[in-house]
């Protein structure tokens, strides 16, 4: 099979599926952090050198280290566990797709597209606060899904100012949109009542990044920087779609349904006073021997003080007392350097391992809420472009939201980045 | 560039494992969702404007046909339009006799008025006589000076019915039968002595015993000799001449008053603009509900008196109590109509869901709901409603809305 037609193969079965969690019923949902499937294994939101000791998929700083044109390409599957309720969530999906070509080894260039954000959720009440009208007590239930995020399509390059220092910078191109339905029955009525609001986001990030080599550390030691802020102007447009009693039971506000007229013009407004969290990271990459490294990385998003986001909930803040704080990860992680050219298959192939703690924005069911775990993975790398295949695996527990309850999250995630010598087959010529 | 073949197994194994996992029914998650869109919402709102007023009866789809007079109703006569007997338009048929037959509606008519005999008169049929529209303001062209004859009370044994009839000359009859001859409307009307009383007859829209024309003939060419045919009306009303709404000693300014026979009618107005239900709500339910004075009524059985509500397509401009017009501006142009209750247990409830949301969502604009009585046990009966002149506030009119908004 010719690469093209397997990575036709391999989109197609990529769905669009993202595990739902009460926690994305409110703000953003939770932010994702993970870009690749070397990282994954590592513990690291892809900060840190993960693809091999000096270069990461995820970091434009570090592309300029690696020898050969990349597509590299990562898909994440896994479930959310609610302990308590005992149901089970599933979800599968592309967390990055990026093209990368250095040129000489000075300078990086690279474009791809990635999720930040996921909102999936399917909440169900059966026993709302009861109405009466004309002497009659109403039962109500309810029941709201929603689905869509923030994609990113993002540029970025980087420029090896010194042997030592690297400097890049990425654009984020924001794009999205979120659809939240919700049902409600009512004991004194036959049909169902539905409505549906959609948001869109717009908006651009820009992210500057620095590579420092330690140079009185042993070698591939360094330290990593990077500051992310939204620029220009971050706009959501709220769509409110007339709520209709749905007659036809289709879902979909037509002419047998109640009101009639059914084209009522949806409310859309446009929110610019609508922001978006600033990120903080910073990394170490430690050279323990030749082919053993220690790496840790801390993450900081600054959530705490954003009022704005009221058109981004499902439950409302005000009975729910939902607070937000700033969103804060940290991860330690071991790479043991495979080495392509040998033929032991222990010694060919990369280890990692790593454990992170994250505390969510969101506030949980105790107040501030922590997601602890750990993950490992491999790398195995194949041919002569320094192709590699990555597979991380990853444990970790949080607590509930609003529910008193532990949510496990299990997830695996695998990646495949191919090498070519475009750009440098000339310069090998 | 070419993957060695066992990575592809090994890769599309995983992407295999991958989809199986993602494409698993998820279950919903339970959680408290009192505090988010789509709540339902109740509004009272009390009826505070109302006006009743009185228009000509309109009855002509009445299944009862009455002469006689009752507690202030006039019904001084009752009008018939015959049929088709074109069929009869042929030189081989000899018309021998005719007959024009009503039943007695014993359950409506007054005990002592069963036997009476009426007089039947006939005239040419006016272009001002329709069913729908003819009442005792529009009438002065009914001409009594034309006699036919007077009626003969039969007595039906085998179904115990009373049916007064009337021999037709065989002229009158081969003139309906003539097509180019004129056409005649046949008028009924009770004995000057017999008039105090309320003489009950089934009508053309009665589902049984309706008035009939029966004609007897001989059909030359075959020598068959006695052989009869029955023809339906095309159509009958009675004129009715109702108790002013100004007559202070039937009816009070404080109610608001329905009657089908009466002409009365309801117009009533709710500030439902002032209560904030929000544009983009949906009505889950919207019940119009007023409590009956049986005391200010007259209502033979509250159960069969049936209301029907409507949005008015125009602003009130006059909120006057007991206003008199010959024609009702208030039902023109009507498009939206509520489903139409009985009283039960004292209370009226009508089921405005259609009309409020088409306020609410700004299809139309609120000027008020008409009321209007489409059918009841007697036409006599009338209903009075309490208004927000009443003491008991639990009694005055109002508008129930059971919304969800977002």
């Amino acid at each position: 099979m010719k690469l093209r037609n397997y990575l036709f193969v391999f989109f197609l079965t990529v769905s669009s599926l993202f595990g739902q969690t009460p926690y994305n019923a409110v703000g953003y949902g939770l932010f994702i952090d993970q870009v690749d499937a070397a990282s994954f294994g590592l513990g690291t939101a892809g900060f840190v050198p993960s693809f091999n000791s000096v270069s990461s998929i995820g970091n434009p700083s570090t592309w300029s280290e690696l020898m050969f044109t990349y597509l590299s390409s990562h898909y994440n599957t896994g479930t959310v566990e609610f302990l308590k309720q005992g149901g089970k969530s599933y979800f599968g999906r592309l967390i990055n797709s990026v093209f990368i070509i250095p040129i000489k080894q000075k300078y990086a260039f690279g474009l791809g597209i990635r999720p930040l954000t996921r909102k999936k959720f399917y909440l169900n009440d059966s026993d709302l606060e009861p109405y009466v009208f004309s002497g009659d007590t109403i039962s109500v239930s309810k029941n709201i899904k929603g689905s869509g995020g923030i994609s990113s399509f993002y540029i970025a390059g980087s420029w090896k100012y010194h042997k030592n220092t690297t400097f890049a910078v990425q654009w984020d191109f924001l794009l999205g949109t979120f659809s939240e339905v919700t049902t409600s029955t009512l004991s004194n009525s036959s049909y169902p009542f539905v409505y549906q609001r959609s948001l869109q986001f717009n908006g651009t990030l820009l992210s500057l990044f620095l590579k420092q080599t330690i140079t009185y550390l042993p070698i591939k030691s360094a330290i990593f920087l990077m500051y992310q802020l939204p620029t220009g102007t971050i706009k959501l447009s709220e769509t409110d779609y007339h709520p209709f009693e749905d007659i036809d039971r289709n879902k979909v506000h037509s002419s047998q349904d109640n009101p009639n007229p059914f084209d009522i013009d949806a409310i859309t407004k446009t929110h610019t006073n609508f922001s978006y969290p600033t990120t903080i990271k910073f990394g170490f990459t430690g050279n323990l021997s030749e082919k053993h490294f220690v790496l840790f990385e801390y993450v900081l998003r600054r959530c705490e003080g954003i009022k704005e986001w009221d058109y981004l909930h499902t439950l409302k803040s005000e009975k729910s007392n939902i607070s937000f704080t700033d969103d804060e990860r940290i991860s330690i992680g071991y790479l043991k350097e495979g080495d392509p050219k040998v033929r032991n298959i222990f010694k060919k192939l990369h280890f990692r391992f790593g454990i992170f703690q994250q505390k969510h924005y969101i506030f949980g069911f105790k107040g501030i809420s922590y997601e602890r775990g750990f993950s490992f993975g491999l790398g195995i790398p194949f041919g002569l472009t320094h192709n590699q295949l990555d597979i991380g695996c990853r444990i970790s527990e949080r607590d509930g939201f609003l529910v008193n309850e532990r949510e496990r999250i299990i997830q695996a995630t695998a990646g495949i980045t191919m090498g070519d010598i475009w750009l440098v087959k000339g310069r090998r010529r | 560039m070419r993957i060695n073949p066992k990575l592809q197994i090994s890769i599309t194994g995983i992407g295999f494992l991958l989809l199986l996992s993602a494409s698993c029914t998820e279950d919903p998650y339970n959680l408290n969702l009192d505090d988010t869109r789509l709540n339902p919402s109740c509004d009272s709102i009390t009826i505070k404007h109302f006006t009743s007023y009185q228009v000509p009866p309109s009855i002509g789809s009445f299944s009862t046909l009455f002469l006689g007079n009752r507690d202030g109703f006039k019904v001084p006569y009752t009008l018939f339009r015959f049929g088709d007997l074109t069929s009869f338009n042929d030189s081989s048929y000899k018309i021998d006799s005719a007959y024009f037959q009503i039943t007695v509606d014993s359950s409506k008519s007054d005990e002592n008025a069963i036997g009476d005999q009426l007089l039947l008169y006939y005239m040419p049929l006016d272009s001002n006589y329709s069913e729908s529209s003819t009442n005792y303001k529009n009438d002065s062209w009914v001409s009594l000076d034309s006699l036919l004859i007077s009626s003969t009370v039969v007595q039906d044994t085998i179904d115990t019915l009373t049916v007064v009839r009337f021999d037709i000359d065989t002229t009158i009859i081969n003139s309906l039968i003539d097509t180019s001859s004129v056409e005649y409307l046949f008028i009924l009307q009770a004995q000057a002595e017999d008039t105090s009383k309320i003489h009950a007859y089934h009508s053309s829209e009665s589902s049984s015993y309706f008035p009939l024309l029966s004609v007897h003939y001989t059909y030359t060419d075959t020598m068959q000799v006695d052989t009869s045919a029955s023809f339906g009306l095309r159509s009958d009303v009675s004129i009715i001449e109702p108790p002013s709404i100004l007559n202070l000693n039937a009816f009070d300014s404080s109610y608001a008053y329905l009657g089908y026979g009466a002409g009365l009618r309801t117009l009533i107005k709710s500030d439902i603009d002032n209560v904030g239900i929000p544009k983009e709500a949906v009505i889950v339910k919207a019940n119009l509900i007023m409590t009956v004075s049986y005391e200010e009524s007259d209502l033979s059985d509250s159960s069969q008196f049936k209301v029907l509500a409507y949005s008015l397509a125009d602003s009130v401009e006059n909120w006057s109590w007991g206003a008199q017009d010959s024609v009702d501006i208030y039902y023109e142009d009507i498009d939206l109509y509520s489903s139409s209750s009985t009283i039960q247990d004292s209370i009226l409830t009508l089921n405005v869901k259609n009309i409020v949301q088409s306020w609410i969502v700004g299809a139309s604009e609120n000027f008020g709901f008409g009321l209007l009585t489409v059918n009841s046990h007697s036409i006599f009966d009338y209903a009075a409603f309490y208004t927000n002149s009443e003491a008991d506030t639990v009694k005055w009119p109002y508008l129930e809305v059971l919304y969800e908004a977002p």
